[in-house]
């Protein structure tokens, strides 16, 4: 487990991180932007914010948070900048040129103290090694989860082997195929929800002309790949109600990283949704995977993509380092409506000039102990909700 | 010593002397009936297991006969090996279809099968594996079979057997009757009862572990035992040779033989009021 450091690498870690550092600002199931360590937040166009700190918000350290504060922390790697205007605090990313709210979304608010750094959240870690940490409520508060103990359990196995004797109270990440070893556990149940990727199929624009891949996007049949990959684990985006078949031409070679075995399966389907032009399916390690994604040299990749909140999901489809557009793709339509954060106006783009087809968008599913009441997956973070869930009888 | 006294004393002896015969044929009978209870439930649990068994027996027939298909049609054709790794996508249950060469490094084999079990299915023999937990944690079973369309090559593939793992889950009986299925070395392979699935999952032993170990040279396995959850059980027992399974349908005895314990404790209560009523009239009269 990585350092529960506002900034964490590992699962485990990114999941606690929810609990002890506050962003500005998360989003709610609407997408919706919901002030955290702001009291009140307005955005000002695709690139600007405005808030107001929450009164009364202190480090764990129970330091105020004050605009320096907020900006030292800010300013390592946002991108984003923060000024003044008398109560309100402005947040500028047109220098970046992304949605503000994408860039304000991840970012978790941290102090630096000695070798370690504090959050504005509920909870404070007071002991971590390498497979433990220790969390403990700033301010107890009756009915509610008052400390916390993580355990980076080395496999599958040992993790459902505890829940299943009743030693752990939340196994974040349970694979839909494990849930039937749940089934009539009446001291643990499942919640579950929409992740926020969704799977897609990326279109090579290098090696596919503009009419190849419109033709892909009105030849695959997705209901049918949606049902074939993932069964009903994986919510449906729309799809065209008919399908006309592909112009005949060379065969197309599928890539699946290996990320997991939905992604071979997604890449099998995809593979004999296209008849007589499916060609060899590439399973490949995730680096070189990703290389192939970065030069573009490839016809069809399945890969997964942020889908929301939308701001994110404009992210990808912006000229910048966090990119997805295929190399060799250029749409300025898509582009003027990615800077703008118009979500009809990229999915109309999309449509007309693909450089990707939708899938799915999968659920993640989780055990809990069955005491534990309001347990719910969030929006964004798995259980950033947890500091919210109350312990029943 | 006074009348009262000796009437008493009449009375006690002659609903006692009535009684003793009825205390022992009532106790006779409620042991006959508890046996014969005890008997019956064996036998409907049995019955249970026997028709697990065959329910796993034919969902692993099938298996086997779609994989028959699919290595008797297989071609050597380039879009061979396409075909195989899609047949996935319609048949869940199969795992990853590959042509194997006997030749092949043992890393490219089904991980439980040997070079030597992959050369005799090569040459025309159908080879399985034992039953094992695969990375995602469902029993599977590695299978090879002869591609005869195929020169000198194998089709394997790993059986998942999680719809086994399921059936023997949602065996239900009464309100605490479940269902647990065993290999023959005596690991747990599924198991109905929540409490004895982390069993499966970390190979501990459980109660019924001892029993089959101890079976293995052809021992009978009992009908009433302390079972996996520490409480003692009726048990029916049911041997799957295909799969070197073993499925025990077991009943807490509390449930099974509640209407023979409802017949002793009436025989005790009318017992009681004969002996009560006999005395009364004898004390009275």
């Amino acid at each position: 487990m990585s350092a529960i450091d506002g900034r964490a690498q590992t699962t485990l870690a990114v999941i606690a991180e929810d609990w002890v550092f506050e962003p500005i600002a998360r989003i709610d199931d609407n997408d919706a932007l919901v002030p955290v360590l702001a009291s009140v937040i307005e955005l000002d166009g695709p690139h600007r914010a405005r808030f107001k700190l929450r009164p009364g918000a202190t480090f764990s350290d129970e330091s105020p948070v004050t605009f320096e504060s907020l900006k030292s922390s800010l300013d390592e790697s946002a991108g984003f900048s923060l000024s003044m205007s008398g109560e309100w605090i402005l947040a500028d990313n047109e220098k970046q040129g992304g949605p503000i709210d994408a860039a304000l979304l991840p970012m978790q608010v941290r102090k630096k103290d000695g070798n370690r750094f504090l959050g504005t959240g509920p909870f404070v870690v007071v002991g971590q090694d390498d497979r433990h940490a220790l969390l403990k409520r700033r301010v107890s508060v009756p009915g509610k989860i008052d400390q916390i103990e993580l355990d980076s359990i080395p496999t599958n196995r040992e993790a459902m082997a505890r829940a299943l004797r009743g030693e752990l109270q939340v196994l974040p990440r349970i694979e839909p195929r494990n849930l039937e070893f749940f089934e009539h556990v009446t001291k643990l149940r499942v919640i579950h929800g929409a992740s926020p990727q969704g799977a897609a199929l990326f279109l090579g624009a290098k090696r596919l002309s503009a009419e190849e891949r419109l033709a892909l996007l009105q030849g695959i049949d997705i209901k049918e790949l949606r049902n074939t990959a993932y069964g009903d684990t994986c919510a449906s985006l729309g799809h065209a109600a008919e399908t006309r078949p592909l112009p005949p031409g060379r065969k197309l070679d599928v890539i699946a990283p290996e990320i997991d075995d939905d992604f071979l399966r997604l890449g099998l389907a995809t593979r004999r949704s296209l008849g007589m032009r499916g060609g060899q399916l590439l399973r490949l390690p995730l680096e070189q995977a990703f290389a192939a994604m970065k030069s573009g040299d490839y016809d069809l990749f399945a890969a997964p993509i942020l889908m929301r909140p939308q701001s994110m999901f404009s992210v990808a489809f912006r000229q910048g380092p966090r990119s997805l557009l295929p190399p060799g793709y250029a749409n300025a339509e898509l582009e003027r409506a990615a800077e703008n954060n118009d979500h009809a106006g990229m999915m109309k783009a999309i449509e007309a000039d693909p450089p990707l087809i939708f899938v799915c968008q999968p659920e993640r599913y989780t055990l809990v102990d069955s005491r534990l009441k309001g347990a719910r997956v969030g929006p964004w973070g798995l259980l950033e909700t947890l500091p919210n869930w109350e312990v029943g009888e | 010593m006074n009348r009262r006294w000796i009437a008493t004393q009449l009375a006690a002896i002659l609903a006692l002397s009535g009684l003793l015969p009825i205390v022992g044929l009532g106790a006779l009978g409620v042991a006959i009936l508890r046996r014969r209870s005890e008997a019956a439930a064996q036998e409907s649990l049995r019955a249970l297991a026997e028709q697990a068994s065959e329910r796993v027996r034919v969902y692993l027939t099938q298996q086997r006969e779609t994989l028959r298909m699919i290595a008797a049609n297989l071609a050597s054709d380039a879009q061979a090996v396409t075909r195989l790794e899609e047949i996935r996508l319609d048949a869940p249950s199969l795992g990853p279809l590959r042509m194997v060469d006997p030749g092949a490094p043992p890393e490219k084999l089904p991980p439980k099968l040997t070079p030597a079990q992959v050369k005799s299915a090569a040459e025309g023999k159908e080879v399985a594996s034992s039953v094992y937990l695969g990375k995602d944690l469902t029993p599977a079973m590695d299978v090879c079979l002869p591609a005869r369309g195929v020169v000198k090559g194998a089709i394997c593939t790993s059986l998942d057997l999680l719809e086994l793992q399921r059936l023997v889950q949602r065996i239900h009986i009464g309100e605490e009757g479940y269902a647990v299925a065993l290999d023959q070395s005596g690991r747990l392979l599924a198991a109905g009862a929540p409490q004895l699935r982390a069993a499966v999952l970390t190979g501990e032993r459980s109660a019924e572990s001892a029993l089959v170990e101890k079976s293995r040279g052809g021992g009978a396995l009992p009908g009433t035992f302390d079972g996996g959850l520490g409480v003692q059980v009726v048990a029916g027992w049911a041997r799957l040779d295909e799969l070197d399974w073993i499925v025990v349908v077991e009943q807490p005895t509390s449930e099974a033989l509640a209407g023979a314990r409802a017949a002793r404790h009436y025989f005790y209560i009318a017992l009681l009021v004969a002996l009560i009523i006999s005395l009364g009239v004898g004390i009275w009269q």
